[in-house]
């Protein structure tokens, strides 16, 4: 038993308590049922489909040059995304539990208390990728690659560093620019962080830089003659991928010390960061702009006031706005398909793959964007009681929300709506297909959208039932069947545009999910 | 006669959830121009009348008429002239003051030259007025309680309804409030209020009502709930609501 107050007996309360968050909607043996089927996914396969390989691939002593490059590829590509999930950790345990205030308060060394909460981060970190990881292990020790088993110290060696670098850099803005602000930056950050491998491999493939693309191949061409030197230091990290020992041992030991390091070093400023977050440290006035001459004008129009509430909340929540501007980047390579320099000569259904480009990046987009939008500002109304108590109308006033969506939609996108017109072959069809998208997708999330707090529908993604994610799926294939079947002359284009007008409003029978207003 | 019209009538209402019985066939007229205290322990079914009242539960039977017009039936007539206040305030974060109280009196249809001055007004009078640019996220649990207030004050309500309106104020703040709903109530509006503090109700109500186990037990000036307390009784005038309350409520959960 761990003695009361000490850092183990912290630890175990935070382990019960996300043991708890894990089984609160989720039951164990669900979870036991889904890690069995991963395995089974993974195992089955790789016994069977890999016998003739089975043994061919193992090796002794020092491993292969190419094995060693991509152990280095895992190590920055999982470095990159725990970084981005233990920062997002270190906001949730710095600002938003809510028991902070009483450990604070209590007599326990504050170093204990942050060990306690950066240890967690740690394991929450480690625990998150540990079912892939593993999932690779089992498939490299089936392949009779036994050194494999280094991926798990790495794994927690890479959990400690960037569980470290994750506290110390919320902390660090913290004192940089105040807790309140440095919550949003740590935010959006996490979400940059997470994103900037993908994002540098699409800048490389899509920018065309001849000096990096020229660089990457030679590289790669000394790759494969193994003429790449392992030896060094920086390689330790893809060493201990395959468990040699002084590598393993040097990654955790790096890992243990960096954390022990940031615990001594900024124990005390997370307890000022933790009483400015509390205290709430709103930004106070200046006699100047106090100044009560200055006369207030209100709007009038039950329309107007609704729509200006909707626009100045989603401008003020800069989290919010990374989070989408995320999800759209991520839909580019989809549309890039399309759009690569030497497309043209490649068609599809009679037409080249360019002439589709502008008008299947409307629908994609579009679609995106219309669709977490009009969740967000109807799902995700914070006062609902307000709106369910005035007499407005619950019904008047989601309509007014989803216009509030639709006019900016259409705003940002009116540049390439005008592309569309000038530059395109088919100017009726992308029209058709962009305003048919935002409409029947905006629609369905109007009747559809089930109510949750704002920032968990970023965070989540938001929930939808099994139905509802069927239909829109549905809804985005048909209007991408109109541009490619109107534009190629196909009949089924016609087809895309019935289901795709009337699968929305086939969705009005269906009772109407109650949002609390 | 419009006077003659109670400001809230409540007839047979009942709600339950699930296996739980929350309120119990309640009848209760509150008329115009008081301020009425709605009292019980926890979990006596005050909040869930309130929201009933306010037309965000509907009851399982029977009906709420705000000044005649029923809330079920009439929605948008009946909400026009109420204000709700929870106890947990209906505040947007990412909003200044100022917003908020456009946005509320924008849903209560109110034109903007009208809302603007008294929006000022009621900062001015909360005290908030030099943080109007702040964003409400800042503000202290005392600081959205009274900007919550304004908002249910700015559309200028008929009948405020009140769930426990004083937690987080200051002694300073709260004193102001109870002094602004007793010029609200001599003005002829109505207001209902729930509140642990019962020297509050004691002190303003004109008339009290008491839930206990989701049924009304007693109701009446506090003369008449002395009248219907033995031990009150035997106290005479000098039996504060406290001991009243207290007798008719144990009295009702040994029952």
């Amino acid at each position: 038993m761990n003695a009361v107050g000490s850092l183990g007996w912290l630890i175990r309360n935070e382990l019960r308590l996300a043991w708890r968050a894990l089984t609160a909607k989720t039951k164990p043996w669900v979870w036991a049922l889904l890690i069995v089927l991963g395995l089974a996914i993974v195992i089955v396969p790789v016994f069977f489909l890999a016998q003739d390989i089975r043994g061919k691939l193992a090796f002794q002593g020092a491993p292969p040059t190419i094995a060693l490059v991509a152990a280095q590829g895992f190590v920055l590509v999982t470095f990159t995304l725990l970084l981005s999930g233990s920062i997002a950790s270190s906001v949730e345990a710095l600002f938003e539990r809510g028991d902070l205030d009483l450990l604070v308060s209590s007599p326990l060394d504050s170093k204990v208390i942050f060990a306690s909460r950066a240890l967690s981060v740690a394991l929450k970190t480690f625990l998150s990728s540990l079912a892939f990881v593993l999932l690779a292990v089992i498939a490299g020790l089936i392949l009779g690659i036994w050194q494999i088993l280094g991926l798990i110290p790495l794994l927690a060696a890479i959990s400690l560093i960037s569980s470290a670098f994750g506290m110390l850099l919320t902390l660090g803005l913290v004192r940089a620019i105040g807790a309140r602000r440095a919550k949003t930056v740590a935010q959006v950050l996490s979400a940059l962080v997470g994103a900037a491998i993908y994002l540098a491999s699409q800048s490389f493939r899509f920018l065309g830089d001849s000096s990096t693309t020229g660089g990457m191949t030679g590289w790669l061409i000394k790759l494969f003659r193994g003429n790449v030197d392992t030896s060094g230091f920086w390689w330790t990290p893809a060493r201990a991928a395959f468990l040699d020992p002084l590598s393993s041992i040097l990654m955790l030991a790096l890992g243990a010390g960096l954390l022990w390091f940031t615990t001594n070093l900024v124990h005390n400023t997370f307890i000022l960061g933790t009483q400015t977050a509390t205290m709430g440290g709103g930004k106070r006035l200046s006699a100047k702009s106090s100044d009560s001459s200055q006369p207030v004008k209100f709007t009038s129009g039950l329309t107007r006031i609704v729509m200006n509430k909707e626009w100045r909340l989603i401008a003020r929540d800069p989290y919010l706005i990374s989070q989408l501007g995320l999800q759209m980047l991520y839909l580019l390579p989809a549309v890039f398909v399309f759009w690569q320099p030497g497309s043209s000569s490649f068609s599809l259904f009679g037409s080249s793959f360019a002439s589709y480009a502008v008008n299947i990046f409307i629908v994609l987009l579009g679609g995106t964007l219309i669709s977490r939008l009009t969740q967000i500002i109807v799902a995700g109304e914070e006062a609902p009681e307000l709106l369910a108590m005035s007499p407005a109308g619950g019904e008047n006033l989601r309509w007014i929300k989803f216009a509030g969506v639709l006019i900016p939609t259409i705003l940002l996108f009116s540049p390439l709506l005008v592309l569309v017109v000038v530059r395109n072959m088919h100017p009726l069809v992308g029209l058709l297909a962009f305003f048919g998208t935002v409409l029947s997708l905006g629609i369905l999330q109007v009747w559809t959208a089930k109510p949750q707090p704002r920032a968990d529908l970023m965070k989540r993604g938001g929930r939808s039932d099994f139905l509802t994610g069927l239909v829109q799926g549905l809804v985005t294939f048909a209007w991408l069947a109109v541009v490619l079947g109107l534009e190629s002359g196909a009949w089924w284009g016609w087809l895309g545009l019935g289901v795709g007008a009337l699968l929305p409003l086939v969705s009005l029978l269906r009772p109407r999910s109650s949002l609390g207003y | 006669m419009t006077s003659e019209i109670p400001a809230i009538k409540l007839e047979g209402l009942q709600k339950r959830f699930g296996s739980v019985t929350a309120v119990s066939s309640i009848n209760l007229s509150i008329a115009q121009g008081q301020l009425y205290g709605l009292l019980g322990p926890n979990g006596a079914g005050k909040t869930t009348t309130l929201r009933m009242i306010a037309g965000l539960l509907k009851p399982d039977t029977g009906d709420v008429q705000i000044l005649g017009q029923s809330v079920t039936k009439q929605p948008k007539l009946a909400k026009q002239p109420l204000a709700y206040l929870p106890d947990d305030p209906l505040l947007y974060g990412k909003l200044r003051p100022l917003e908020y109280l456009e946005f509320v009196a924008g849903l209560w249809g109110i034109d903007a030259s009208v809302a603007a001055p008294k929006a000022v007004s009621l900062l001015g009078l909360m005290g908030l007025w030099n943080n109007r640019l702040e964003l409400v996220e800042g503000f202290s649990r005392g600081m959205k309680q009274k900007l919550a207030l304004a908002g249910a004050m700015v559309h200028e309500p008929k009948i405020m309804i009140l769930d426990e309106p004083l937690t987080g104020l200051d002694a300073a703040a709260a004193r102001q409030v109870k002094d602004l709903l007793v010029d609200y109530v001599k003005a002829g509006n109505t207001v209902v209020l729930t509140t642990h503090i019962l020297e509050v109700a004691e002190r303003l109500a004109d008339r009290i009502g008491i839930i206990a186990r989701g049924a009304l037990i007693a109701e009446g000036t506090l003369e008449e709930l002395r009248g219907k307390s033995h031990e009150a009784s035997a106290y005479g005038a000098k039996a504060s609501l406290e001991d009243v309350f207290l007798e008719l409520t144990q009295a009702g959960e040994a029952q």
